[in-house]
């Protein structure tokens, strides 16, 4: 049922943002994003489930931890710059938050180079052998 | 053989189905194309890995090497925002050496208001004057001592009077002494205008010459008065003041 607990905040929260609009802006803001993170921390616990099964999974197929580090990573990142980028788009500040974004972007990339690293290497070590 | 191979094959699919995962939890399509490629780069990892144990024997402690020194530069890369710490600290040095700055100029201010003041009022040629500072660090300071230096060719009758005076030491602490010693000087201490009329005063203001004076060549009087002047004008406590003379050239 706590799906039905989400909807109820959410649609509770929106109802309240548009009352709140015409008197006070700013506190309508305030609102959208306390409702925001109230919903994100309550879905954190299960994502929490989520990324436990995968801990599991990469721990028994025997995967480098740094695989699973790496995705975590990512994923934490991605999560974090999207919750922020939502919420400055909800304050009207849609500019802004393409810059979250795009942080949020560059983040990910900057991870996936040592990846890079040892890919080029290899192929840089194979070219004498096949040439 | 056939254990590596399935062992291999394990580690494709866990990570295929990591990926598979990782695509459903981003929480949306603009971030999924980058995450796509992190995960594709590691699927890629995974199914090169044979080969790169072949080319390359431990890639594995070569991946997590290059980890480490990737978030070690981007830690440092970081540091160059300063803290406020460092800011701090860097403000109390700034502030230390301009401090610094502010007593030699302030010193030298002194020096140059004592040897001008020096000069208009006895009418002796100053070349120098040393004046000792104690700063308490808050911005005040006292002045514990003040030598001054006088010009060699300054009183033409004592050049030649005195000839101890070619080395100039410094007046030794002040000590009472009789007159009488400095009854012969007093005679070429004359040729100073108004030089009698404080030569009464001499006793009474408790400044008695030493008889060290005579190895300074400089004339009682004259540095009784300058003396006098530079502990009035200045708030120096008239033992803290020294009168030398430069050695004469022409000596």
């Amino acid at each position: 049922m706590e799906m039905v607990q989400i909807a109820g905040i959410g649609l509770l929260a929106a109802i309240l943002v548009l009352v709140l609009k015409e008197q006070k802006p700013i506190f309508a803001f305030l609102l959208a994003m306390f409702a925001g993170i109230f919903i994100f921390l309550l879905m954190v616990g299960k994502i929490e489930a989520v990324i436990g099964t995968m801990e599991q999974l990469a721990e028994r197929s025997g995967i480098p931890s740094v695989y699973l580090k790496t995705i975590l990573k990512m994923i934490g990142i991605a999560y974090i710059a999207e919750f922020a980028a939502q919420i400055i788009r909800d304050a009207g500040a849609d500019g802004v938050a393409a810059k979250v974004e795009f942080a949020g972007k560059v983040l990910i990339l900057v991870l996936a180079v040592p990846i890079i690293n040892v890919i080029v290497e290899t192929v840089v070590g194979l070219l004498p052998a096949g040439g | 053989m056939l254990d590596w191979l399935s062992s291999w094959l394990r580690d494709v699919v866990a990570v295929i189905l990591l990926a598979a995962l990782v695509e459903l939890l981003l929480p949306n399509e603009r971030m999924q194309r980058y995450a796509r490629l992190v995960t594709g780069l590691i699927i890629l990892l995974v199914i090169l890995t044979p080969l790169l144990r072949l080319v390359q024997g431990d890639f594995q402690r070569n991946l997590e090497a290059g980890y480490s020194e990737w978030s070690r530069q981007l830690e440092n890369s970081q540091a160059k925002m300063p803290s406020l710490d460092e800011i701090l600290r860097k403000a109390e040095v700034a502030a230390g050496s301009s401090q610094e700055q502010t007593v030699a100029l302030a010193r030298t201010q002194l020096e140059a208001g004592i040897a001008a003041a020096v000069e208009q009022e006895t009418g002796a040629g100053v070349s120098g004057v040393d004046a000792a500072v104690v700063w308490d660090g808050k911005g005040g300071g006292v002045i514990s001592s003040v030598v001054v230096t006088l010009a060699a060719e300054n009183g033409s009758g004592k050049a030649d009077s005195e000839e101890a005076g070619m080395n100039s030491t410094a007046i030794e602490e002040v000590s009472p002494v009789d007159i009488g010693v400095q009854a012969e000087q007093t005679a070429q201490k004359q040729q100073e205008p108004d030089a009698a009329p404080e030569q009464e005063a001499l006793p009474a203001m408790g400044a008695v010459i030493d008889p060290a004076a005579e190895e300074t060549g400089v004339p009682p009087e004259l540095e009784r008065r300058i003396r006098a002047l530079v502990s009035s004008g200045w708030q120096i406590g008239a033992a803290g003041v020294q009168v030398r003379q430069e050695p004469s050239r022409n000596g």
